[in-house]
């Protein structure tokens, strides 16, 4: 039945919903730098109409009521975000530890390794050209100490590096735990919010922002509920269903880039996770070479200066220490022998031990070119400068890749903030209707007034 | 699309770090003169200038084998010329003593000018190097190697070569390897000279005395011209050995430097780039709805 407060209803009620509009308004404005935060939009909706008679049955609206409070979000580009997220912090996350490798080795220079054999080998052809001359003696020593001490000093960097990139994927994994735990926690305050109100707008941005920072960890798949509800595959392993968290594996295997928890294998292929194995991976590779490298120059000038009597008529003696053959001890403890460290006399020039005698110094100046079988019929400059040229494209590689993904990124993130950013020139506009449509709401509420005020009056 | 006021400020300061990064790039590669901070910068520059690294450290090695080389054989040089000198003196003495009007004190005067000889021709053949080494002794060149033993010049160094490298696995001898029998075989013909000018033996003072100093002096002569064309071969591997580590030293520096014209040229258009960023970003953000609204 058509009371006379009809208008007045519908007016007041205008007036209760574009309130609430002007309020989401506002709140999406207070968020425009809110992290996460997903703007909010008010859908109307028709009062359901009233019928009445009127020459035939008629019907009449009854104004309007606020259907929903809509979180603007596009489930297909939080999937990208989550890929686009691991692949750019692994290609960044390996880009930084190939870099710090590098910078260990800061080739080109007049202070690295391949500097350090070049004048090696060079010093034993000043010797072998100049047995006599005490100087190129001393420079062999001299050149001897400075290769040794660079191969070993580098070496004692790389474990230090590998130490703590053993430690930052610790840390990651404990992040990783973390953040399951978070997300855990939300889904199950999500389920129980939605069920009660059927909104858990505020909830659900703070689950998708720790949903994106767990993919700038670790390579990540969800799957939504109809409670609500993710559930987090992280590499492959169940991280989070329902309001659950299980831990992420703790034990890893570097060489294969993956972790396990003793029954299953998980490869870690995104996130930063997968960039510190990589990282760790490549140390141990440079760990591995670099014992390689000290072992062979050991065999190799070692058996020929053994082969020579040295200026203190001395025969048998070592050039570089070593103390079993094998296994010796790699670039760890990579030092002159303690006879050529006592005195630059124990240095052998010749096979005879006379002072003229420079042929096995010869022998050792011509080793610079001579290709080894222990470095993969490469010399040992060559085995070097081959490292250090792979390790630069590796990491020009690992840059590049991740400044495209950083671009693949960029342009995710850019379709999401069209959807869910905040503007507040869209905010501005929005705000000026509503407010023209509270003005007319009023004033519709006024004009009913002053028409049940008539009505009134005529009963007076 | 649609554009969120947060993605707008993100573009404009985004635009602005970039443009500032493509700025200090260059301003860092001017104050430091290098193309590449580190070699994952330019991979393919690494390799080669390591390439050119090394050839450049060797001829720089070959360049000092060369100053020791150089050393040894002008010293070797020296020593001969100074004992042709001596055997023209000992073949002066021969002809004096050829000449039938010499007295017995005149002879004795001659015979003791050739012990002199004698005595300063075994100061030459123990020359010593730069170092103390003695250059004809072979090998063993720490011990003095020429001693007089009765009447005979004795060698105790050996005939082995001292060689030196003077280009990958080339090598050139710089001692006069064997030189010794020269050295003993003079000894014993002025030893020869000294009988003869003693007795008085005009016949054999002119017939083996001259004869034998002839070929003593064609020997000296030489084992000088084999060291002085070695000198000579020092001379010129040297000289392209400062071609060869200047191209070095150029390819370096094209590889690993930057060329300063085009840096500065590069450096204009960054700036330009950053200012122009700025520009845009205040302009852009100081638009609003809001300032239109009343």
């Amino acid at each position: 039945m058509a009371g006379p407060f009809l208008g007045m209803n519908m007016s007041s009620l205008s007036l209760r919903n574009y309130q609430r509009a002007l309020d989401t308004i506002g709140n999406n404005i207070a968020n425009v730098n809110t992290r996460g935060y997903s703007r909010q939009t008010v859908e109307f909706g028709s009062m359901p109409q009233l019928t009445f008679y009127s020459d035939g049955i008629k019907s009449i609206g009854q104004g309007s009521i606020i259907t929903s409070i809509n979180r603007a979000r596009n489930g297909y580009l939080d999937a990208s975000h989550s890929l686009a997220l691991s692949s750019q912090n692994k290609y960044s996350t390996q880009a930084g530890h190939l870099q710090r490798i590098d910078s260990i080795y800061g080739e080109p220079s007049d202070a690295g390794i391949s500097q350090a054999l070049d004048r090696f080998f060079n010093s034993w052809s000043g010797l072998g050209s100049n047995p006599s001359d005490q100087a190129a003696r001393l420079e062999v020593r001299l050149s001897g100490q400075v290769l040794t001490d660079r191969v070993r000093n580098r070496f004692n960097d790389l474990s230090t590096l590998e130490a703590n990139q053993t430690t930052e994927i610790k840390n990651t994994v404990t992040q990783i735990n973390n953040l399951a735990e978070q997300i855990a926690r939300l889904n199950a305050q999500i389920t129980t919010s939605m069920a009660a109100n059927g909104n858990a707008n505020t909830l659900m941005d703070q689950r998708d922002l720790a949903v994106d920072q767990l993919s700038s960890l670790v390579n990540v798949q969800r799957e939504t509920f109809p409670d609500g509800s993710y559930a987090i595959y992280a590499s492959g392993h169940t991280l989070v269903q329902g309001s659950a968290a299980r831990p992420f594996p703790s034990t890893f295997d570097a060489a294969a880039g993956t972790f396990t928890d003793g029954a299953i294998t998980y490869n870690i292929r995104g996130g930063a996770l997968a960039g510190h194995l990589a990282g760790l991976n490549e140390t141990q590779n440079q760990k591995a070479n670099l014992d390689q490298l000290a072992n062979e120059l050991r065999t190799q000038v070692n058996t020929l200066h053994a082969a020579g009597i040295n200026g203190q008529g001395n025969t048998g003696i070592n050039f570089f220490n070593d103390v079993a053959v094998p296994p010796q001890t790699g670039a760890i403890d990579f030092r002159l022998s303690d006879d050529v460290l006592a005195s630059a006399e124990a240095v052998v020039s010749g096979l005879t031990g006379d002072a003229g005698d420079g042929s096995i110094a010869q022998q050792l100046g011509e080793m610079r070119d001579a290709v080894q079988a222990g470095l993969g019929s490469k010399s040992f400059s060559g085995f070097f400068s081959e490292i250090v040229g792979r390790l630069a494209s590796d990491t020009n590689y690992a840059m590049s890749a991740a400044d495209t993904e950083a671009a693949v990124l960029a342009q995710v993130e850019n379709q999401i903030q069209a959807v869910s950013g905040v503007s507040i020139d869209d905010e501005m506009a929005n705000l000026v209707k509503m407010q023209r449509s509270y003005q007319a709401a009023a004033r519709a509420l006024t004009i009913f007034d002053e028409v049940s005020q008539e009505l009134i009056n005529i009963i007076r | 699309m649609r554009i969120s006021t947060s993605y707008q400020f993100d573009t404009y300061s985004g635009n602005v770090r970039s443009a500032q990064e493509a700025y200090f790039k260059i301003q860092a590669q001017i104050s430091t003169g290098k193309k590449f901070q580190s070699s994952s910068e330019d991979p393919l520059g690494t390799r080669l200038t390591m390439q050119s690294r090394q050839l450049k450290a060797r001829f720089e090695q070959f360049d000092k084998n060369l100053r020791g080389a150089k050393d040894y054989l002008s010293n070797s040089e020296v020593s001969f010329s100074d004992v042709n000198d001596l055997l023209n003196q000992a073949n002066v003495l021969a002809i004096q003593g050829a000449s039938s009007s010499i007295d017995t004190n005149t002879a004795q005067s001659l015979a003791n000018q050739v012990n002199d000889l004698q005595t300063k021709l075994v100061q030459l053949a123990n020359s010593q190097g730069s170092q103390g080494q003695y250059i004809f002794a072979g090998h063993k060149n720490d011990a003095k190697p020429y001693e007089v033993n009765a009447g005979a010049l004795v060698y105790t160094g050996d005939a082995n070569s001292i060689r030196a490298e003077v280009r990958t696995g080339e090598y050139m001898e710089i001692n006069s390897a064997g030189v010794s029998t020269t050295f003993t075989d003079i000894y014993e013909t002025l030893e020869q000279l000294k009988a003869n000018l003693m007795s008085q033996d005009v016949i054999k003072l002119s017939d083996e005395s001259i004869a034998d100093i002839k070929v003593m002096r064609e020997q000296i002569t030489t084992l000088r011209a084999t060291v002085g064309s070695r000198l000579q071969s020092v001379e010129s591997l040297s000289n392209e050995n400062y071609r060869r580590i200047d191209e070095f030293t150029k390819d370096i520096s094209d590889y690993e430097e930057i060329d300063l014209a085009d840096a500065f040229v590069r450096y204009q258009q960054a700036e330009t780039a950053y200012t122009a960023a700025m520009q845009v970003a205040s302009q852009g953000m100081q638009l609003s709805l809001m300032d239109f609204l009343r």
